[in-house]
């Protein structure tokens, strides 16, 4: 909505404010988000983030000419013209077994360092997030797929199947979440899934997405339910089923499209809730599996160096923190710009 | 140095060693470098490159770090290697089963007592190998007939001639090896550090340093 000034509050709309009242709702929530400065900020964040890791494959090939994939315990580099190693003697403590090399800070070689197999921990870091935002992404249409499904369908069509869907969500909700994940993850991980049509294999990115998709859906789901339920007692729900159209076509035409928004608000949330849990799954060493990185793994790899290199566990776990941040403000801006009550103000075009 | 390079089953200074290093560049007592264009060769010869391995290692840090190191060896031997970390607390047990197919596993043994038969009869002995039981030490499943009769005879002769049955251990030993069921990475050292108020130090094969002979000034 425009804001108008209290002097004049009888004249007549302004030829934009004119203009804004013919807009669609979608129109206006993008107004609304365009105006709100930090949401923007944190978008362009993600976005940066995002393409820094899509490029991991350019930056390993063309600039740091590393394969982040292989040990190189015996490998040397260049640094500042001299040819160092990329394992170095060890000066600490008691001067035993080799120390990877540290940051160099040189963009063409070994930025943030090497870890303990000499492996590159930029090019790493690149290749993880897009582990990490991969499973985060996949993991998070998953749930709201699934939760949109039994919400809807608990929500709408009550008795048995609202007893039996609420009763299966309160199940999974009396789970400690990371309990319940890491208990899949033990039991998968030897031998994959294999239930009927769905066959994943033990060490494919299916499956912590699946766990982890799977795991989050009550916290989806029941909101969604109740947004049903409300929605089911509204006139144009009451209407369409005093016409006798069918439950499906007002599920479709009716009740999904205003449960929308709410599903679109949770997307943010949820990316950086489940960024979070594979980062903490794969840091217990059951979430990716090695040589596969992701942000957790090479928090891991850098646990039994965070006295020498501690660049190797600060840098996905910075990265980590970075984005679950901008991915919070951006649900933030985005639940505002959908609420039609919010009182953000917007410029006038 | 913490450790060093392993070349056979037996641990150096273990009763029925007799260094021997079959698998590096120049083959003798010692071990001196890989020799990758022969393991190459090897690979070449056999039809496997390309082939699919998984590597099971256990979930903590060194275990993990083998499991990496190998997959990159693998990787650049030819083959497509992954490497899957299991808990601890299940990790050896899987590796024992058969049912679970491992190819290649990441394990450690040490003494139970300071005997050639501990390590060699244990670990490739026809009787240690259990199918589909999650107790099967001989985890590559090798039954070589013509070494395990001789295992039984080393053990007999053990009671009256120990000195002798070392020397048929020692001859096992490079029997398994030529055979290669599996692969010895390295011997760690045990290290105890002591004070110079320490004084008399003895230690044990079976019990390494036994603290209650010693005595602090």
């Amino acid at each position: 909505m425009s804001e108008q000034t209290a002097a004049a509050p009888l004249a007549a709309p302004a030829p934009a404010a004119a203009a804004g009242a013919g807009r669609g709702p979608w129109a206006t929530a993008l107004r609304k988000l365009r105006a709100d400065r930090s949401a923007l900020a944190a978008l362009l964040v993600v976005l940066l983030v995002v393409a820094l890791c899509l490029l991991a494959p350019a930056y390993a090939a063309y600039v740091a000419k590393t394969d982040p994939f292989r040990s190189n315990l015996s490998g040397q580099i260049t640094v500042a013209g001299k040819r160092v190693p990329v394992m170095e003697n060890s000066t600490e403590g008691l001067g035993l077994g080799f120390t990877p090399i540290g940051p160099t800070w040189d963009v063409r070689a070994y930025f943030l360092g090497a870890d303990g197999q000499g492996r590159d921990v930029a090019a790493r870091l690149l290749y993880g997030g897009r582990s990490s935002l991969l499973i985060a992404a996949s993991a998070t249409a998953l749930c709201l797929v699934l939760a949109a499904i039994v919400g809807l369908a608990a929500g709408f069509f009550g008795g048995v199947t609202d007893w039996l869907l609420s009763r299966l969500l309160d199940v999974l909700w009396a789970f400690p979440v990371y309990l319940l994940a890491i208990s899949l993850s033990i039991v998968l991980i030897s031998h994959g899934v294999d239930i009927g049509p769905i066959s994943i294999n033990a060490g494919s990115l299916a499956l912590p997405i699946f766990i982890i998709g799977i795991i989050y859906v009550p916290y989806v789901a029941r909101p969604i339910r109740g947004q049903v339920l409300a929605l089911k007692q509204s006139e144009f729900v009451l209407a369409a089923i005093g016409l006798g159209v069918p439950s499906h076509r007002i599920l479709l035409r009716d009740i999904l499209p205003n449960v929308t928004t709410t599903l679109i608000v949770f997307v943010p949330l949820m990316m950086a809730i489940n960024m979070v849990t594979e980062s903490a799954l794969s840091f217990l060493s059951i979430g990716v599996q090695p040589p596969a990185a992701s942000w957790g793994t090479i928090i891991q790899d850098g646990q039994g160096l965070l006295y020498t290199r501690p660049m190797v566990a600060l840098a996905p776990g910075i990265a980590i923190v970075i984005m679950v941040l901008a991915l919070n403000i951006l649900g933030d801006g985005v639940r505002d710009a959908l609420d039609p009550r919010s009182r953000l103000r917007l410029r006038p075009t | 140095m913490l450790a060093s390079p392993a070349c056979q089953v037996l641990p150096p200074g273990f009763p029925g060693y007799q260094a021997s290093c079959l698998y590096t560049k120049d083959p003798g007592e010692k071990w001196s470098a890989p020799d990758m264009d022969k393991a190459k060769q090897l690979v070449a010869e056999s039809g496997t490159a390309g082939q699919e391995v998984v590597i099971i290692s256990e979930d903590y840090a060194t275990s993990k770090n083998i499991g990496q190191y190998l997959q990159s060896v693998l990787n650049e031997l030819g083959y497509k290697a992954g490497v899957k970390a299991l808990p601890r607390n299940i990790q050896y047990t899987y590796i024992q089963n058969t049912k679970n197919k491992m190819q290649v596993g990441i394990s450690q043994w040490y003494q139970d007592y300071p005997a050639a038969s501990d390590f060699l009869n244990i670990l490739f002995g026809c009787d240690s190998f259990h199918p589909d039981s999650d107790s099967s030490a001989n985890l590559p499943g090798f039954c070589d007939k013509e070494i395990d009769a001789k295992m039984k005879a080393a053990l007999k002769l053990a009671i009256t001639d120990a000195a002798g049955a070392n020397k048929m251990w020692a001859e096992i030993d490079k029997a398994v090896m030529e055979k290669s069921p599996g692969v010895p990475l390295f011997n760690p050292k045990h290290v105890d550090f002591v004070s110079k108020r320490v004084g008399n130090f003895q230690f044990n094969a079976q019990f390494y340093w036994i603290i209650t002979q010693s005595w602090v000034k």
